[in-house]
């Protein structure tokens, strides 16, 4: 899915798999931190996006 | 290839006459326009009007999916690719493999009617190749029948084997904003009219969750974001099932080269989980990678 998204012009760090378990805040807390710095470096994307979706 | 007509009337008429079928699924002459469609015949009699010449271009075995809930014992003629859609549906559980006497046809490459009126009209210009071997015929690395009960023609050569994934390597080359606007480029085209899902031999779901309304997994507008929703989804649906017939290419009212993105997943899955190609030989039990886990499989995608 990862490749497929790449290929169709997704940057690679748009899309996340981590496995988290229940009691693991600490870490989910984390990677949802460097989730927000991956998509503020990458900007707005705007693919996928037309006039119906204006911001 | 000798004019293998006669063969395939005999054929049909035999298995119908001898009741060993119930019908069979091959490709006749349309009396309108005398173009090669997919037909089925129920009489010995109309043997006749069965065919085979270079534009029975169609996979038949699609076909099959309107017979399953019936009992009939079909007869069934297939090139190599139509043959690797019956071991799909085979597989996937749509069709027993008991109720059909296959006829294989060892395939020396199909015109496309469509694109070679198109060349002959002169209206689009330099349409090099067009008239010469279809599209979907250009990349075959599988012309013979991998099941059938009997086999006709000689056996082919694969076709262009070498540049198989020529054009998606074409376009891993380019930038990631480059490919971005090439597929939007594409997929703005889209009309939805859902003809590459509706003759795929992988997309043989009853109920179809591009179809579901509650709750309504891509919208049915034809928005840049649903087109491409649909096509990123349909692609991952017959991921390690798509047989590579280049059906939805050929049939697409809006000329998308649909099969970039089959053949994307299949050279990926053929590298990670592979060697594999899908529906080469008919297994007890056998599952295509994506539908199977082994411990071994690669998952760098998760952290």
């Amino acid at each position: 899915m990862k490749n497929l998204l790449e290929y169709m012009g997704f940057e690679r760090e748009r899309y996340h798999t981590v496995w988290i378990s229940g009691s693991e805040g600490e870490k989910f807390a984390a990677e949802m931190t460097g989730v927000v710095e991956d998509a503020l470096r990458l900007g707005p994307c705007r693919k996928m996006r037309d006039e119906t979706w204006a911001i | 290839m000798g004019d293998l007509t006669p063969e395939v009337q005999r054929i049909a008429g035999n298995l119908l006459s001898q009741g060993q079928v119930d019908l069979v699924l091959g490709w006749a002459k349309a009396p309108s326009n005398g173009q090669s469609v997919p037909a089925c015949i129920r009489q010995a009699e109309q043997a006749g009007r069965l065919i085979f010449d270079q534009y029975c271009i169609h996979n038949l075995a699609t076909g099959l999916l309107d017979h399953r809930d019936s009992s009939e014992r079909i007869g069934i003629f297939v090139k190599g690719c139509d043959s690797r859609g019956i071991v799909r549906l085979a597989e996937d559980g749509q069709f027993p493999r008991e109720r059909l006497y296959i006829v294989g046809i060892c395939c020396p490459g199909m015109k496309d009617q469509a694109a070679c009126d198109r060349a002959a009209s002169g209206l689009f210009g330099e349409t090099a190749g067009d008239s010469e071997l279809a599209g979907k015929c250009r990349q075959c690395a599988h012309p013979n029948p991998v099941i059938y009960d009997e086999l006709l023609g000689d056996q082919q050569p694969p076709f262009l084997n070498d540049v198989r994934f020529s054009d998606v390597q074409r376009i891993e080359a380019m930038g990631i904003g480059e490919r971005g606007e090439f597929f939007s480029q594409i997929f703005s085209k889209c009309i939805r009219c859902y003809a590459c899902r509706n003759i795929c031999v992988a997309c043989n779901c009853r109920q179809c969750i591009f179809d579901e309304t509650r709750p309504q997994w891509v919208g049915r507008s034809t928005s840049a974001a649903d087109n491409m929703m649909y096509h990123a989804f349909r692609a991952m649906h017959v991921a390690g099932r798509c047989v590579e017939c280049g059906e939805c290419e050929r049939v697409c009212p809006a000329g998308l080269p649909l099969m970039l993105l089959n053949r994307k997943l299949i050279k990926d899955i053929d590298q990670l989980f592979g060697p594999y190609e899908a529906g080469l030989s008919l297994e007890e039990g056998a599952r295509p990678p994506l539908s199977s886990y082994r411990v071994e499989d690669p998952d760098p995608f998760v952290r």
